[in-house]
C-alpha cells in the first residue's frame, strides 16, 4: 500500500530532515499525524501469499518468501516471513505491509528518522577520515548500499534482586585482597529490548541510548521510505535478554559502589508482562564492499551514534608497533641504567619487589593491549558477520 | 654484573614493548573501533537500592567463609505471583492504550 500526495497523486515519502512527508513531484509536505494513507485504501487485511502457495509446492527454500502486490503499479513484491514495510522494486513505491502490523502486532509507538540518508552517511565519512589505521581506499568511502530501517523492539518493566560479592586488590607494598557484599533490589522502567530473532543483539545494544522522549503514537505514514520488521521473539527470549541486561546494570552500580571485579553473584528478574509495548526505533544501515567481504556499519537513526569495526591496515599497525617498541625498549634501557637507577635499585633498595613490580607492569601491559587489539577484532567480525548482512540485504529495492 | 645487564635488558624490553602495545591498542581502539558502547545506568530510568552493604568480608580458601555466606544468605527470588508466559510462545503486543504515551515521555524527560 502506498501513500499518494493529495495534490498531483505523486509518491510520498518521509522525510527525517522535516519530519513531513514530502511528494516527489510537487514537494507538497504534509504532517504525518494528519495525513492518514489506510483511509486512501480500503485493503486494509489484504494478505501476502506465501511462495509455496503460490508454486503449489512445499519446498523449504520458499518458507521465508511471500508475495504482496505493489498497489501503484501492481508488480509482485516478494518479502521474507518478518517485513512490515518495504520499497517495490519495479515503481520505487515505498509500500507498507499493512496486514502484517495490523492488530496485535501493531506497534505502540514509533520513533521517528531524524537524520537524514546523507547525514549518516557524512557522519561514517568523517570517522573514516579521522582513523589512523584506517585503509586509504576506506578513507574515500562509498557506500554499496543504505537502508533505513526500524527495528522492532519491546520496553518492560521490571524487577531485579541481586547478591553480589565484589573482590578488590590493592597493592600497598605488598598485594592485599579485600571482599565486599552488596545486595539490595532494582527497578527498570520501559527498558528497550531488541525484538527480531534476524539481528544480532550484540549489534542492537551497541545502538543505544536512544532518547525515547521523542517517541510517537504510532503512524504508518512514518514507515514510507524506510524497511520495517515486527517483533519475532519468544517470551524466554525476552525473559533472557531483560535478565542479562538487568544483571550487567546492576553489577555495573555494585563495581560503582564497592570497585573491584565481581567474585560471585546471584541474580534474580522478574518481568512485568502487562507493562510491555512494542515500539519501532530507527537505524541506518550502511553496507560497502572491501576487498570481497560485505561489511555493514550502523548509524542510530536519532542520535546519529556510529556503530561499527573498520578493517585495518595491519601491515602499517604492526609495523609501527614494532618500531615504537623498539624505540621505547632503548629509552627504557638508559632510563634504568642512566644515572645508575637500576644498579641503586637492584643492589641497594629491595630487588624482588622492584622486579615484582616490574613484571606485574609489563603482563597488565600486554594483557590490556592484547584485549583491547581482541576487542576490535571481534567488532570487526560482527560488522563482517552473515547475519547483520542477511538482516539488511533480504529486501528489495 | 652480566647478569644484572641481561636482567635490565629483559625489563627494558618487556616495558618497551609493553606500552607500545598499550599506545597502539588505544589508538586501534579510537580509529576502528566506533561506538563500541552501550546504554549504562544513567540512560536508563532505574532505581536501586543496596539493602545491605558489608565492606571487609572474612575469606579464606579452604572453607565455608563470610564472602561465600553472604550470597547465600542475601540472595532472594523474586516472584510476581503471576504463572509465567510459554517460553515457546511469540510475544504479542498488548491492547493499545494511547494515553499511556505521556507517561513513558514524561519519565524520561524528568529522569
Amino acid at each position: 500500500m502506498i501513500a499518494r500526495c493529495s495534490n498531483c497523486a505523486g509518491r510520498l515519502v518521509f522525510d527525517p530532515g522535516t519530519q513531513r512527508l514530502v511528494c516527489d513531484k510537487c514537494g507538497s509536505r504534509f504532517k504525518p499525524e494528519e495525513f492518514n494513507i489506510s483511509d486512501n485504501d480500503p485493503v486494509w487485511d489484504k494478505r501476502p501469499s506465501s511462495m509455496n502457495e503460490i508454486l503449489g509446492t512445499d519446498s523449504e527454500e520458499y518458507m521465508d518468501c511471500y508475495v504482496y502486490t505493489c498497489s501503484s503499479c501492481g508488480g509482485e513484491i516478494i518479502i521474507n516471513g518478518k517485513e512490515a514495510s518495504t520499497q517495490c522494486i519495479y515503481c520505487g513505491n515505498p509500500s507498507v505491509i499493512f496486514s502484517r502490523i495490523a492488530r496485535r502486532k501493531k506497534p505502540a509507538y514509533i520513533l521517528p528518522f531524524k537524520n537524514t540518508r546523507e547525514y549518516a552517511l557524512d557522519n561514517i565519512k568523517a570517522k573514516l577520515k579521522k582513523g589512523i589505521f584506517v585503509p586509504k581506499l576506506l578513507k574515500n568511502f562509498t557506500a554499496d548500499d543504505v537502508r533505513g530501517i526500524y527495528i522492532p523492539y519491546w520496553i518492560v518493566n521490571c524487577e531485579h534482586h541481586g547478591a553480589v560479592v565484589v573482590e578488590n586488590t590493592a597493592y600497598f607494598g605488598k598485594s592485599e585482597t579485600s571482599y565486599h557484599g552488596r545486595a539490595g533490589k532494582m527497578k527498570i522502567v520501559n527498558l528497550p529490548v531488541e525484538a527480531s530473532r534476524l539481528l544480532d543483539n550484540n549489534s542492537s545494544l551497541r545502538l543505544e541510548p536512544y532518547g525515547l522522549q521523542a517517541l510517537k503514537p504510532f503512524d504508518e505514514d512514518y514507515l514510507l521510505g524506510f524497511y520495517s520488521d515486527i517483533p519475532d521473539i519468544t517470551y524466554g527470549e525476552l525473559k533472557n535478554v531483560v535478565h542479562q541486561r538487568a544483571t550487567t546494570l546492576f553489577d555495573e552500580a555494585v563495581i560503582d559502589s564497592a570497585s573491584g571485579q565481581i567474585y560471585d553473584e546471584r541474580h534474580s528478574t522478574s518481568i512485568d508482562y502487562q507493562s510491555r509495548k512494542c515500539i519501532m526505533l530507527p537505524a541506518w544501515f550502511i553496507t560497502y564492499d572491501y576487498k570481497g567481504k560485505r561489511n555493514t556499519i550502523l548509524v542510530n537513526g536519532q542520535t546519529g551514534k556510529v556503530i561499527g569495526g573498520i578493517p585495518w591496515n595491519k601491515k602499517l599497525f604492526y609495523s609501527l608497533l614494532f618500531a615504537s617498541g623498539l624505540l621505547l625498549s632503548i629509552f627504557m634501557y638508559f632510563f634504568l641504567t642512566g644515572f645508575g637507577t637500576a644498579l641503586y635499585i637492584l643492589v641497594w633498595g629491595n630487588p624482588f619487589m622492584t622486579i615484582c613490580l616490574m613484571l606485574v607492569g609489563i603482563v597488565s601491559m600486554f594483557s590490556f593491549g592484547i584485549a583491547t587489539i581482541n576487542k576490535a577484532s571481534r567488532s570487526l567480525e560482527l560488522t563482517q558477520s552473515g547475519s547483520i548482512f542477511n538482516f539488511v540485504k533480504k529486501r528489495q529495492g | 654484573m652480566e647478569v644484572i645487564t641481561f636482567v635490565v635488558c629483559f625489563f627494558s624490553v618487556g616495558l618497551g614493548f609493553g606500552l607500545a602495545c598499550v599506545i597502539f591498542a588505544i589508538l586501534l581502539s579510537r580509529s576502528n573501533d566506533i561506538g563500541n558502547s552501550t546504554g549504562m545506568v544513567e540512560d536508563y530510568k532505574i532505581d536501586i537500592s543496596f539493602d545491605v552493604c558489608k565492606n571487609h568480608l572474612e575469606h579464606h580458601w579452604e572453607k565455608q567463609d563470610e564472602a561465600d555466606m553472604f550470597i547465600i544468605n542475601y540472595t532472594e527470588n523474586i516472584d510476581s505471583g503471576i504463572e509465567e508466559p510459554d517460553p515457546d510462545k511469540v510475544v504479542e503486543a498488548m491492547p493499545l492504550n494511547r494515553f499511556e504515551l505521556e507517561d513513558i515521555t514524561a519519565i524520561y524527560v524528568d529522569g
